[in-house]
């Protein structure tokens, strides 16, 4: 199986044009070349410090956007996936007390990404023995989470002295300097990559996405499949959240809403990287540090940068989706709003 | 006989149950917290309601090419913004001409959205999102990331259309919306324009047949969703005495929330305005329900989340076993 994987892909690179071909470099091109310019505004913003929190900010919003990934493969768009990793945070946040061993921990941890995947099984559920469109079925969820949230954190930014030393070090904690967030980054990517690419199921998965009805007729159980990419997605979502917490040491509502977007713009962003139209592995590595280095680099060059931010940001999502759309035939894979 | 009749009831329930269960929901909350009824409550629920329901009306038209648009908070914090702007600065002198300048600027808001859906071949879901960025980058440039309050310019001008009650008790934006909802109904339901908008999004390829110029209607219709979430942004100024970039940031969700709930109603599974309506009065009454019973205000969510799950699901199920028989 994995040898027959490997030769169609080594054929479908062999076609790549050279405009596919530039663009599937471009993102990395263009973080280069925009590490260049911070580096001569402000070098400053590469300082070990700077480096440190801009690794751990790309690696939570990186690991929600590999969630995100997983479900937006199968053609749905999920609104839910900040609130999924927000509602992990804060059942984790709500458990810890004081004098908590580490069997305590992990079982404060195992039941907050329960409670995630719970949610993507429901959100499964709604959209695929149901039939609400999934995207509907996101912003329901969306919603009825922020309430959630919000009863569990007794709607304040929460946090508690009680939480313990320990928990502060898989999201604060480094090796050499490079901090624990991001090496678990690291190795979620290899894992997410080696099954995304190179096992069974997750073929399956891409296969459903690009086509639902060929891949059942060939015989995928395109139901079981959606279901996994479902808890895979709600998985990741939990993870990035609970190490968000651990590393701000608060929870709240505002956190689920705000790592939505760029979550969103990370997976986007990816598509148009290494294998433009598709949404990838590397290309959800890629995008998650270039939109991190992209937002602190304008805010330390610009007092204000506010506006200058959303503006990059929005064009770096511009020109990535206009080149995907320009570049590809089919474009990214569909998905459903019918109402 | 019996049969047709049978079936009879059974549409109007399909067609009719939103406004069913919104009476219900009514007349519920009414028993429990009596003061639920008061005068002066309904009309600051239908001035809520109308706000978001002018905005969805535009969205209306986006969502019948079968197209969704999220930058329509960003617009209304836009249009809002450039009102306030242009008052406080002075550059404008007079009401009149700064309302129309504002709305028409958004004009090249809609435009941009068009360019990228029509021109650089986007999907508007994807495009609409990345556009909300730049809209808000213009928005914070503009008003340099603070809240302008009417204070400088003639406030009783400035609060007319969106404070305004007449007799007493009926709020002027709902004459307001009445006016937009009574034209975007005869031009959706009555003009060939209308027709046209529904046909590129139902069926694409059929419309390609006939020889519909699908690209001129997307346009038509990004350009009518962005005026309306201009006059809508105004109106929320006027409601809230100023503006600034967080002025539409609630309405991003609230009406792509609305649209969905109202394509429950009447034309199942089409966006139409009667629905969209009903859908932000709805919203709107389970919003005021849940602090007028007492409850912490974040129940909102739960119970819209709730309602547009089993709103939905309703209508899919009807419309699935429609199809059986």
């Amino acid at each position: 199986m994995a040898k027959k994987t490997e030769t169609s892909k080594i054929s479908v690179r062999a076609k790549q044009t050279p405009r596919e071909f530039f663009t599937s470099w471009l993102l990395l091109f263009a973080m280069l070349v925009i590490c260049v310019i911070f580096y001569i505004a402000n070098p400053r913003v590469f300082s070990a410090g700077s480096v440190e929190s801009m690794l751990a900010t790309a690696s939570m919003q990186g690991i929600v956007a590999l969630g995100l990934m997983f479900v937006m493969t199968t053609g749905v768009f999920d609104l839910a996936a900040g609130m999924k990793s927000a509602l992990a945070a804060a059942i984790v946040g709500s458990m810890m007390a004081e004098g908590f061993t580490m069997g305590g921990y992990i079982l404060a941890i195992a039941l907050g990404i329960a409670a995630s995947v719970a949610f993507g099984v429901i959100h499964g559920v709604l959209t695929i023995n149901l039939k609400i469109p999934g995207f509907i079925a996101a912003l329901a969820l969306r919603m009825i989470l922020q309430a959630v949230v919000a009863l569990l954190t007794k709607n304040t930014v929460f946090y508690s002295n009680d939480w313990g030393e320990q928990f502060k070090v898989i999201g604060q904690g480094s090796l050499f300097g490079i901090p624990y967030p991001f090496l678990i980054f690291v190795a979620l990517c290899v894992i997410c990559w080696f099954f995304y690419e190179r096992t069974r199921t997750g073929r399956h998965i891409y296969a459903t996405g690009a086509n639902q009805t060929a891949a059942a007729q060939v015989g995928i159980n395109t139901v079981k499949i959606k279901y996994i990419s479902f808890i895979v997605g709600a998985i990741l979502c939990a993870i990035g959240g609970i190490l968000y917490t651990s590393r701000n040491f608060n929870v709240c509502v505002q956190q689920g809403l705000d790592i939505q977007m760029p979550a969103m713009t990370t997976v986007l962003l990816g598509a148009a990287f290494w294998e433009p139209g598709k949404y990838n592995v590397p290309g959800c590595f890629v995008g998650a540090l270039f939109t991190v280095l992209l937002t602190t680099g304008t805010f330390s060059i610009f007092t204000g940068g506010l506006w200058v931010n959303a503006l990059l940001q929005g064009l770096a999502f511009l020109i990535a989706l206009g080149l995907i759309s320009r570049t590809m035939d089919g474009g990214l894979s569909k998905v459903n709003f019918d109402m | 006989m019996q049969a047709t009749k049978k079936f009879n009831t059974n549409e109007i329930l399909q067609k009719y149950w939103l406004l069913i269960f919104t009476i219900l929901f009514a007349v519920v909350v009414a028993l429990v917290e009596p003061s639920f009824l008061r005068i002066g409550n309904v009309s600051s629920m239908i001035s809520t309601a109308c706000l978001t329901a002018i905005a969805a009306a535009g969205l209306v038209c986006v969502q019948a090419i079968g197209e969704v648009d999220f930058s329509t908070g960003e617009v209304m914090s836009w249009s809002a913004s450039m009102i306030c702007v242009l008052l406080h600065f002075g550059h404008v002198h007079g009401y009149v001409a700064a309302f129309i300048i504002s709305i028409l600027s958004c004009l090249l808001l809609g435009a941009f959205n068009a360019f990228c859906h029509v021109v650089l071949g986007i999907p508007a879901f994807l495009a609409t999102l990345a556009s909300a960025n730049v809209f808000r980058a213009f928005t914070l440039l503009l008003t340099d990331n603070t809240t302008l309050y009417k204070g400088k310019w003639d406030s009783k001008v400035f609060t007319f259309l969106g404070q305004t009650k007449l007799f007493g008790f009926l709020p002027m934006l709902f004459i307001v919306f009445l006016i937009i909802a009574v034209i975007m109904v005869f031009l959706l339901e009555r003009t060939k324009l209308g027709k046209c908008l529904y046909a590129v999004g139902g069926n694409p390829r059929a419309c390609e047949y006939v020889g519909i110029n699908q690209k001129k209607y997307k346009v038509i219709a990004f350009l009518i969703c962005s005026v309306l979430c201009g006059v809508s942004g105004v109106l929320q100024a006027s409601v809230a005495n100023g503006g600034g970039a967080n002025s539409g940031d609630a309405y991003q969700f609230q009406t792509i929330l609305v649209c969905a709930l109202g394509a429950t109603f009447i034309k199942k599974g089409i966006s139409n305005i009667p629905g969209a309506f009903l859908g932000s009065v709805l919203l709107t009454m389970i919003a005021n329900a849940i602090i007028m019973i007492g409850l912490p205000n974040f129940y909102q969510y739960a119970a819209q989340g709730i309602v547009l799950v089993a709103a939905v699901l309703i209508s899919v199920r009807i419309r699935a076993k429609n199809e059986r028989s």
